[in-house]
């Protein structure tokens, strides 16, 4: 493997690692901490304790959890693997935009419907963020670096 | 040679494998020991009471429980704030245990710029009271905090509470009309200004015989306050 891919992957591991910290504290707070009260200096219970923060039965952060570790797995599977693998590389410039998707809902959740920020939830959207534009980065390095993957398309 | 590298390979690949994975583990495990450690009860020793104290019980405030009561229990609340939602039941039983031992006293704290519905729900249950339905209503909209909460302020009013409202077998039309009247929004601005008065900056806030408590982190927690205070009294 390139050491330039490497470099990228340690780059993508270590974003995605900090997404799943981010979001595992988040939700250890969801499932064992006492709803805080709501104050009039507002912020991450008020975002937490919404009603949009949760799908269903599932905190929000428990599929950042997911989400994060999908990539983090992804990343270490494609270090240790022998030859760079363009299909895992696309697989985490999709996910990663997925993720890049849902925060600007959330985004758009915190400033115009709840009305607060949560700092924690920022944060992941910013791992995410960066996340997608290094992969994009990293796929793009495939063109000038392995010229036959291009070729043999994948 | 060949078999040599290959060897180191793999095995590079499985310390890989559990650098990450140590490192997974460590963090869940480092954040679930520090969740828990820093929400676990601060204990017995710590002081259940605040410097803060609030004004006294009147006619005017909607109580529970018994009006000669020696201990009683005040709660600032919003009914779309979902801690007070969380703390609902925790009150609701208390009430139900301690029965004529206690004074239960409910007073506005609508946290407007927080949630959209303070004002409008606040005013729901006042205009209910007028109807001599104050608690069936306070019942019913905590109850059905998670439903509608999401609904905006000037819809929330049609699409459910007038349906709680008829529910509990309340005049709509006179409802309707009392959500908006200055009788329940001065009642209102009156708890919201004891509350200032109080420095209440969160929901819900209680006071044990108009003393502030920290908030209990459970039933048990606030049993053992209201049991001192009423040792005490």
């Amino acid at each position: 493997m390139h050491k330039v891919h490497r470099a990228y992957l340690i780059i993508i591991g270590v974003l995605s690692f900090l997404g799943f910290a981010d979001s595992a504290y988040l939700t250890a707070d969801h499932y064992f901490k006492l709803p805080l009260p709501c104050s009039i200096t507002q912020g991450c219970e008020t975002v937490l304790t919404s009603p949009y923060a949760m799908i269903g039965f599932l905190p929000v952060a428990a599929l950042g959890v997911a989400y994060y570790l999908a990539i983090l797995f992804i990343t270490v599977h494609h270090y240790t693997s022998e030859a760079s693998e363009k299909k895992l590389a696309w697989a985490v410039f999709f996910i990663s935009g997925a993720g890049v998707l849902a925060s600007l809902y959330f985004l758009y959740l915190q400033a115009f419907v709840i009305h607060a920020f949560c700092q924690y939830c920022l944060g992941s959207a910013a791992t995410s963020l960066l996340t997608f534009i290094v992969s994009g980065f990293f796929l793009r390095s495939f063109a000038s670096l392995i010229p036959e993957d291009v070729k043999n398309g994948s | 040679m060949a078999m040599k590298n290959k060897r180191s390979k793999s095995s590079s690949k499985v310390t890989a494998w559990f650098v990450v994975g140590f490192l997974v583990l460590g963090t869940v495990g480092t954040i679930v020991a520090g969740v828990t450690s820093s929400g676990a009860p601060s204990g017995a020793a710590s002081p259940a009471f605040t410097s803060t104290t609030t004004s006294d019980i009147t006619a005017s405030d909607w109580s529970q429980g018994n009006k000669n009561a020696k201990v009683s229990v005040i709660e600032y609340g919003d009914f779309q704030c979902p801690a007070c939602g969380a703390y609902y039941p925790t009150v609701k039983k208390l009430i139900a245990d301690y029965g004529d031992r206690v004074l239960f006293v409910f007073r506005n704290f609508p946290l407007y710029q927080v949630h959209q519905d303070a004002g409008i729900s606040a005013q729901a249950v006042e205009a209910a009271g007028l109807q001599g339905k104050y608690w069936e209503m306070f019942d019913t909209v905590y109850e059905k905090q998670a439903i509608w909460s999401g609904a905006s302020a000037d819809i929330v009013v049609k699409q459910y509470f007038d349906g709680y409202a008829s529910s509990i077998g309340l005049d709509v039309a006179k409802f309707d009309k009392d959500i908006d009247s200055n009788q329940v929004k001065n009642k209102i601005t009156a708890d919201v200004t004891s509350a200032n008065a109080a420095q209440v900056d969160h929901t819900p806030t209680f006071f044990v015989n108009l003393k502030q408590i920290s908030n209990p982190a459970n039933y048990d927690e606030f049993k053992t306050v209201l049991d001192a205070a009423l040792k005490a009294s």
